[in-house]
């Protein structure tokens, strides 16, 4: 699933390294990891929490790109 | 294509797979109907369960001593990987730390579990064999067997000392649902996945081998009894999942 995002820059924004981000999102440092690699998308509620963390909209974290198959099939 | 026409090649392909597999099963009933034809085979297989009896003490102490190398060799290793994961700030390393302790952790335990089961089975054949009798039997089983839990928490200690958020007492008949209740939304999912992988992998296994437990049943003499044994497995495998299929429909996930 294509979903691109900044949390790298959002966390370096606030001077978090990925385990304290981890502990106040009640996530592993590895999940955190794993969401910077585009490895894991975050359920709703992770993303929510995230987003009221780094004081955005989730769109500002998180970017949706529709892949080219998905334009053919429309 | 039409979906009507989806669905009648889906028919054919799975009945052609099930009419393939009884044409097979059919042909080898032919070949290996004859008990006398293939009696070798049998000759060999006991031959090879009685060198493992005869040879009883010797096996147990080599399963014993690859157990404990496999053990001792892992928990050394995943105690220096856990011991860096917290001394080091980089978080590149950081995560190829964690990938190595998931591999070290799987082989332990899988490791353990493997050779458990192994020293457990011919233990159980050498009685059932009338192989070698006595307190020395039974020493040699229960040393190699007592590992398995010893090393089996001090992993798991490890562990909940790398992640302090993991609870569970491996002692406990909750452990796995303590642990899984403590991960977090990645990892439950990872164990998700993991559990469906492990039941379609168990439920071919299952059919396998119930259809080889019917074929060596033609040129062994292990009577009814293994195919009810196999068979019993793989309705009940069946029945548990078709009650836990429907239990979680109804729960909120």
């Amino acid at each position: 699933m294509p979903l691109y995002n900044h949390l790298k820059v959002h966390r370096a924004r606030l001077g978090l390294n990925q385990a304290d981000l981890g502990k106040l999102v009640g996530v592993s440092r590895q999940t955190i990891s794993l969401i910077e690699r585009e490895d894991y998308s975050p359920s709703i509620t992770l993303a929510l929490k995230l987003a009221k963390i780094f004081d955005c909209q989730v769109e500002d974290i998180f970017e949706y790109v529709q892949e080219s198959g998905e334009d053919e099939q429309e | 294509m039409s979906r009507n026409k989806k669905e009648k090649n889906a028919f054919v392909s799975m009945g052609g797979k099930l009419l393939f597999g009884a044409v097979i099963g059919g042909i080898i009933g032919v070949l290996f109907g004859d008990r006398k034809m293939y009696g070798w085979i049998q000759s060999a297989a006991n031959s090879f369960l009685e060198m493992i009896v005869i040879n009883y003490v010797a096996v147990m102490v080599v399963l014993a001593i690859a157990m404990l190398i496999l053990n001792l060799s892992c928990y050394v290793r995943l105690r220096a990987y856990c011991k860096e994961a917290v001394e080091t700030d980089d978080e590149e390393r950081c995560d190829v730390l964690d990938d190595k302790i998931e591999i070290i952790t799987t082989v332990s335990l899988n490791g353990n579990g493997f050779f458990f089961i192994l020293i457990f089975m011919i233990f159980v054949l050498n009685y059932n064999l009338g192989g070698v009798q006595g307190w020395s039997t039974i020493l040699l089983y229960f040393l190699p067997v007592l590992m398995y839990p010893l090393f089996y928490i001090l992993t798991i200690g490890e562990l909940k000392k790398h992640d302090p958020s993991k609870s569970g007492n491996p002692g406990s008949m909750s452990f796995q649902k303590d642990w899984l209740e403590s991960c977090d939304e990645a990892e439950q999912m990872q164990i998700y996945k993991l559990g469906y992988q492990c039941h379609k992998g168990s439920s071919y296994i299952l059919v396998l081998g119930f259809g080889f437990t019917a074929i060596t049943a033609l040129i062994f003499d292990v009577g009814a009894f293994a195919i009810l044994i196999t068979g019993g497995t793989w309705l009940i495998q069946t029945v548990v999942s078709s009650y836990y299929n429907i239990k979680y429909k109804k729960k909120r996930f």
